[in-house]
């Protein structure tokens, strides 16, 4: 019978889903490099931000920054500020300057160094409703790799009016780790080593990449309801000691609804022949007096948002969350024989990478110190921060 | 010895034959177990008064395994030579051993010409010494001899059947050689030609039958019918042939296949597949391996009439495209039109695909199967009543489903995949004037591939025809069909989303088609009138769905015909068709029509008005004339050239946004805003036979435009869509192409060679930049492959054994890559800009099939044969798309194959 199924197996694998995917080679010849505009108006205080970019040709990895560019943002009845450029291609309003109003209308107006101008369509700031719930299930799939487990997150909102029907989401995530060997002491190359800032407990947060968006205009009233948010795996540290996750909700237009689907469907192409032929997805952005294509989008919407927190007994008892990370921290003791030689060679040790994790006391007489790496000692390492969040529980 | 006495007998029993009576029946007694044959003779000439003639040479190494309990010698003798290619002819005590060829002592039944106008009604046989020639002489005399003065050329007309089955027999040429005029039969096995007076041999030969040359003297006007045989060395061989030979007949771009003799040519997963011949003939490619529908000649998939027993069928594939829904066991023949479309055809602007259902047996009940890896197949077929009607009926459903849930991977445990189909045909021809026939079909597919929607489709058709005759010279058809494609699309996901989509289109068609033979002129005129309704889309939300009912508009139309062909010999040299076809079409209500702002790309801002039409009234009309020649002139006996132009309309249309036709793509009728589709085709070829006709060559140049093609904007949601004017661009398309096909028709290794140049091309132009594709230029179509090679040979190394081999070529089709990338919202995403610009690696393929047919010992229950092939011997990886993917955070170029891999299949057929 095994052999059957084995044969089967094979068989059908080969026959009905078996197919291989693989990298292809191929020149493609450089496009034209056109203006990437990345802009947005909230009814939050700003400042807010517009990014201008280039693209590049397919395989770099550089995307230039368009510096030096006049933008301004500009409202229908008439306010109008001049961004200022604080990053190369980062052009920010100032702190008191414009604030977004939901119900008025809004553009960007963009002139480059080599005077070519740009602007976009009028964007009514849309109200989005609140949000009335971000909630989780625990889900368990089998994977080619293997059992795939973790938290999925989903979303409810509605809006009564049912004016809103197009909905984006982008969600934060930020969770606490801790690494095993966070110094006890700082090692000030003499005797007087004491400890200063113990960096063993880090916040990261995460911005989402993915593109989200729901309409509600197949439903019978503008309801969102279990709308998936994000899977969270527990093949990521995350979930190990507590986890937060905030979401934004926008409201769109039915434009701009299809810019972001559309873009959904140009990253995530299947090789199937049953997938829609590639389209050119532009925003609401043109060159004036000349045809280009312009990429990008300047939106404007109000934002509601939800926080949750999650923590590991969110998971069914006894689930493996993955630590592999630290896996390969060890620490060294490094014995001092001469008390007189020992900062120098203490200093030829952490050259290498090695980190003062605490004295090595043989009874109590110090005689010497414990070394680890810095990933096993330092968590700002891993790109998270010392500073507590002021919405995390205590 | 025994040579010279048979020739001998052959002569004096020939020559005699009318003045034997009765022969006095003989029964044996006997029971032989693997007896040689000279010992078999030598027991029943010992036993009964009987005496053999035969050559030693025919019967050796042949023994006789048989067990006879009074059987009449004549059932005694017909058991022993069953599955052998010997016969025998039984004149009183003598039995005549033939090879080959059957000793014809009476005339058919149905031979209406009376035996006293037959000066010399004796049968002319000659042993031939080369049995391949595989020729049967016969000689007869026609027409009243008191009209033999009488000035003009006469008609002879007539049916041919199968000798075995009774089935008419379509398709077959008829013809004589000098001076050169041809026919062939009609779907119900008649024909009709003008000849001179006098002495003449006329021709009648069919693929995979034996040649019947008979030698006529015609005096008047008078019928000859004709049964044919099966070549006796029975395997069949993979020829694909023109409807007339291809030399003689007047139009260009036709193709027939005939199922008997593709049935050797491997296909993946053993299912034979006529679809899948038919993408080896020059000028007709597909998108992909497994993909559904094909593209004639530039012309996309919605473009070809597929016609199943005058029946249209929606959606020919099962299971996205590996095959089609026909059951190769059921089916004729199919023939396919490129061009030279005649006027009794339309709807269709590329190409009409005809496929005929067979009659079933009218002589005695059989039934036939296969088993592939993938499907069963079973089909029964028998007389209702002797030789006047008969039923067929054929089942094929794949087991895919019961594999899938043995698996333990979920991905396929959570997945379906089945299908099945149904066709069943019943014949009863009423009298001789009067022919009957009803068929319908039915075909199913189920899928879910590891997700939470199933989607299911099916096509439904049934067709009933009633063929008169009024006279000899004028015939009547009169058939109505129906047709039906549905899908449906259940989504599950969660309570709240739960939903099902249902699309539906209906087809119910009214046609009387006559033919008429005036001496030079065969005219064709008909009508036709075709009413659609079809249901572009409802959603119904499940119980505590959140999802919205949606339930559009149904749609309304009727379409339209008349037509009158004539196809006109001038000269024996050359011969004209000329047709025309007005087709008409008038959109019904009820409709909701917006009218847009002028001079604005069509969006819902700027609809201005809205017109409501009530049910039945005509919102949109659209009429044209559709004309059709062809011209044919024979330079040399061997060799001819044809010229032709076609135009066509097409009035319903299948909305596709991707690549390959999906499943739940949606058929859509002509309104204010989707114009008709028209083509316009010219065509042109010469023809050449080689070799006593065993090698044909033909070179065949197209050209074609069409017009009002539907592309659409960037992002359309084609289905259950309300304003899908919003989403539609018109688009044009040019193509031509040149293509070569070389033919084997006989000897020991057959098959063909086909290559085929050519290129298709879309232009979306429009005044508004968002109706433009690549700038407004012309842009290479999906299948826009320009190379195009394929070879399919054949080689029989005994009467049990023969190797197929195939050989596949083409060039890649298009794809559209980005040209540049950027970066957004914290990801790489691709820019597209202009379409097909890119083309995946060229496709290469080598199949290759053992056909070996089981033993044919007397008395064996089932006659069985077995295929093993292998798809793709070389295992080599061919591309079925490239694309990118962004998902990684860059982008990465990558290549999508389907079957990297041999894949060998063993298949078992059986007959009982």
């Amino acid at each position: 019978m095994v052999r059957l199924k084995l044969f089967l197996r094979y068989s059908l694998v080969l026959v009905l889903l078996q197919n291989c995917r693989e990298p292809f080679e191929v020149e493609v010849p450089a496009g034209n490099s056109l203006l990437v505009v990345n802009g947005m108006i909230t009814d939050q205080p700003g400042p807010y931000m517009v990014k201008l970019s280039r693209s590049s040709p397919l395989g770099s990895f550089d995307f230039p920054a368009e510096t030096g560019a006049a933008v301004s943002i500009e409202s229908a009845s008439g306010n109008i500020e001049i961004l200022e450029e604080a990053l190369d291609g980062y052009y920010f309003t100032s702190e008191d300057g414009i604030r977004g109003e939901i119900g008025e209308q809004y553009r960007v107006s963009i002139q480059t160094r080599n005077e070519e101008r740009y602007q976009s369509d009028w964007k009514l700031l849309k109200q989005s409703p609140p949000i009335d719930s971000v909630y989780f299930t625990f889900k368990e799939e089998q994977t080619e790799e293997g059992l795939l487990q973790g938290i999925q997150t989903y979303v409810d909102t509605h809006d009564p009016t049912n004016k809103t029907e197009y909905y984006r989401y982008q969600w934060t995530e930020t969770w606490l780790y801790t690494v095993p060997y966070s110094p006890q002491y700082e090692y000030l190359g003499n005797d007087n080593t004491s400890l200063i800032e113990k960096k063993a407990v880090c916040w990261i947060d995460q911005l989402s990449t993915s593109i989200n968006v729901v309409s509600s205009t197949q439903n019978v009233r503008d309801i969102i309801s279990r709308h998936p948010i994000l899977f969270i795996t527990t093949q990521t540290p995350r979930l190990r000691i507590l986890y937060s996750l905030l979401v934004n909700q926008y409201a769109l237009d039915q434009d701009e609804y299809f810019f972001w689907k559309g873009l959904k469907e140009t990253v995530n192409e299947s090789g199937t022949l049953f997938d829609k032929q590639p389209q050119s997805i532009t925003g609401n952005i043109h060159r004036i007096n000349a045809d280009e294509p312009v990429l990008g989008y300047f939106s404007a919407s109000s934002i509601s948002a939800k926080r949750i927190f999650l923590d590991r007994s969110d998971l069914p008892e006894d689930t493996p969350v993955d630590v592999s990370l630290f896996n390969d921290c060890l620490v060294d003791t490094y014995i001092i024989e001469k008390s007189s030689t020992s900062d120098m060679e203490v200093f030829n040790a952490l050259d290498r990478g090695l980190v003062f994790y605490d004295f090595y006391r043989e009874f109590v007489n110090i005689s010497g110190y414990i070394i680890t790496t810095v990933p096993c000692s330092d968590c700002t390492y891993h790109g998270g921060t010392l500073e507590r969040p002021d919405y995390w529980p205590e | 010895m025994y040579v010279m006495r048979l020739w001998l007998v052959v002569f004096f029993c020939c020559t005699h034959w009318l003045a034997y009576g009765q022969i006095r029946p003989l029964t044996i007694d006997a029971s032989y177990e693997n007896e040689p044959w000279e010992q078999v003779v030598a027991d029943l000439e010992n036993r009964y008064p009987v005496k053999f003639f035969f050559p030693d040479a025919w019967v050796s190494g042949f023994k006789v395994r048989i067990t006879s309990e009074r059987l009449p010698l004549e059932d005694f003798l017909e058991e022993v030579f069953q599955h052998t290619n010997l016969r025998f002819y039984v004149s009183e005590d003598q039995v005549i051993i033939t090879k080959d060829y059957q000793v014809v002592s009476r005339w058919p039944k149905d031979l209406e010409v009376s035996p006293d106008n037959f000066q010399e009604s004796i049968p002319d046989i000659s042993v031939d010494q080369n049995p391949t020639l595989q020729k049967t002489e016969r000689s007869y005399t026609i027409g009243d001899p008191q009209q033999r003065f009488l000035k003009g050329n006469a008609s002879v007309y007539g049916y041919i059947r199968d000798i075995n089955s009774g089935e008419p027999m379509v398709g077959v040429s008829v013809f004589v050689a000098e001076p050169l005029v041809g026919t062939t039969t009609d779907p119900f096995g008649y024909y009709l030609i003008s000849l001179p007076k006098g002495n003449t041999q006329m021709h009648f030969k069919s693929i995979g039958m034996q040649e019947i040359v008979a030698k006529v003297t015609i005096h008047g006007d008078g019928q000859l019918d004709i049964e044919m045989e099966e070549r006796v060395v029975s395997l069949s061989e993979i020829v694909i042939s023109d409807e007339k030979e291809n030399v003689e007949s007047v139009q260009t771009g036709i193709i027939r296949l005939n199922i008997k003799d593709i049935k050797n040519i491997p296909t993946a997963l053993g299912e034979i597949d006529i679809m899948k011949i038919a993408l080896t003939i020059p000028g007709v490619q597909s998108v992909g391996e497994g993909a559904s529908g094909f593209n004639v000649r530039g012309g996309n998939t919605d473009q070809n009439l597929v016609l199943l027993e005058n029946t249209v069928v929606y959606n020919p594939s099962h299971l996205f495209g590996f095959f089609s829904v026909f059951n190769p066991d059921v089916i004729r023949s199919a023939n396919l039109y490129k061009s030279g479309i005649q006027a009794q055809y339309g709807g269709r602007i590329a190409s009409v695909f005809d496929i005929g259902i067979r009659d079933g047996n009218k002589k005695k009940l059989t039934l036939t199967g296969g088993i592939s890896p993938i499907t069963g197949r079973l089909t029964l077929e028998g007389p209702i009543k002797k030789d006047t009607s008969s039923f067929l009926l054929g089942i094929r459903s794949t087991y895919s489903d019961y594999i899938l849930n043995l698996l333990d991977d979920p991905v396929f445990s959570n997945s379906t995949a089945s299908f099945s189909d149904v066709i069943g045909k019943v014949t009863h021809q009423a009298d001789s004037k009067n022919t009957l026939s009803a068929s319908f079909y039915h075909s199913r597919d189920r899928f879910r591939l590891n997700s939470d929607t199933l989607y299911t489709y099916s096509n439904t058709g049934a067709n009933l025809q009633w063929r008169h005759t009024f006279s000899n010279k004028f015939f009547g058809r009169f058939s109505s069909s129906y047709s039906n494609y549905t899908y449906a699309l259940q989504s599950d996901r969660t309570p709240e989303k739960a939903f099902d989509l249902d699309y539906r289109i209906n087809q119910v068609s009214l046609n009387a088609d006559f033919d008429v033979f005036l001496n030079a002129h065969s005219l064709k005129f008909g009508l036709s009138t075709t009413a659609y309704q079809l249901n572009p889309g409802t959603i119904s939300p499940a119980v505590d769905s959140n999802i919205k009912a949606v339930n559009l508009e149904q749609e309304k139309g009727v379409e339209a015909a008349v037509y009158i062909g004539d196809e006109f010999v001038l000269s024996p040299k050359l011969s004209l068709y000329g047709g025309l076809r007005f087709s008409g079409f008038g959109r019904l209500g009820p409709q909701q029509v917006f009218s847009y702002q002028q001079g604005f790309s069509k969006e819902v801002a700027f609809i201005t008005d809205t017109v409501n039409y009530q049910s039945g009234e005509l919102v949109k009309a659209y009429g044209g004339l559709e004309y059709r020649f062809s011209l044919r002139y024979i330079l040399k006996p061997n060799l001819s050239v044809k010229f032709s132009i076609d135009k066509t309309r097409q009035y319903i249309h299948l909305l596709t946004n991707t690549t390959a036709i999906a499943p739940t793509d949606v058929w859509r009728l002509s309104d204010k805003y989707i114009k008709p589709q028209i083509g316009l085709q010219y065509s042109a070829g010469i023809y050449r036979t080689f070799y006593q006709n065993g090698l044909e060559l033909s070179i065949e140049a197209y050209y074609k435009d069409l017009e009002n093609l539907l592309e659409y904007k960037s992002g359309a949601d084609l289905l259950v869509n309300e304003v899908l004017e919003t989403d539609i661009i018109n688009a044009n398309g040019r193509s031509y192409g040149l293509e070569f096909l070389l033919r084997k028709k006989s000897g020991k290794l057959n098959g063909w060679l086909s290559y085929t140049y050519s290129r298709s091309e879309v232009q979306a132009a429009s005044s508004f930049p968002e109706e433009q594709i690549n700038s407004g230029e012309y842009y290479p179509s999906n299948f826009d492959q320009p190379h195009n090679l394929s070879l399919i040979t054949n080689y029989k190394f005994n009467r049990r054994v023969n190797l197929s081999v195939n050989y596949t070529y083409h060039t890649g089709r298009p794809t559209t890559l980005p040209f540049t990338q950027y970066s957004f919202n914290g990801q790489v995403i691709p820019f597209f800009t202009e379409r097909n610009q890119f083309r995946i690696p060229y496709y290469m393929r080598v199949d290759i099939a053992i056909n070996l047919e089981g033993n044919h010992k007397v008395g064996k229950l089932a006659q069985g044969s077995w295929t093993f092939s292998v798809y793709n011997l070389l295992g080599r990886n061919n591309a079925f798309s490239v694309f990118t993917d962004a998902s990684n955070g860059n982008i990465q170029v990558y290549q999508l194959s389907i079957f990297s891999q041999p894949i060998p299949t063993i298949t078992y057929n059986f007959k009982f």
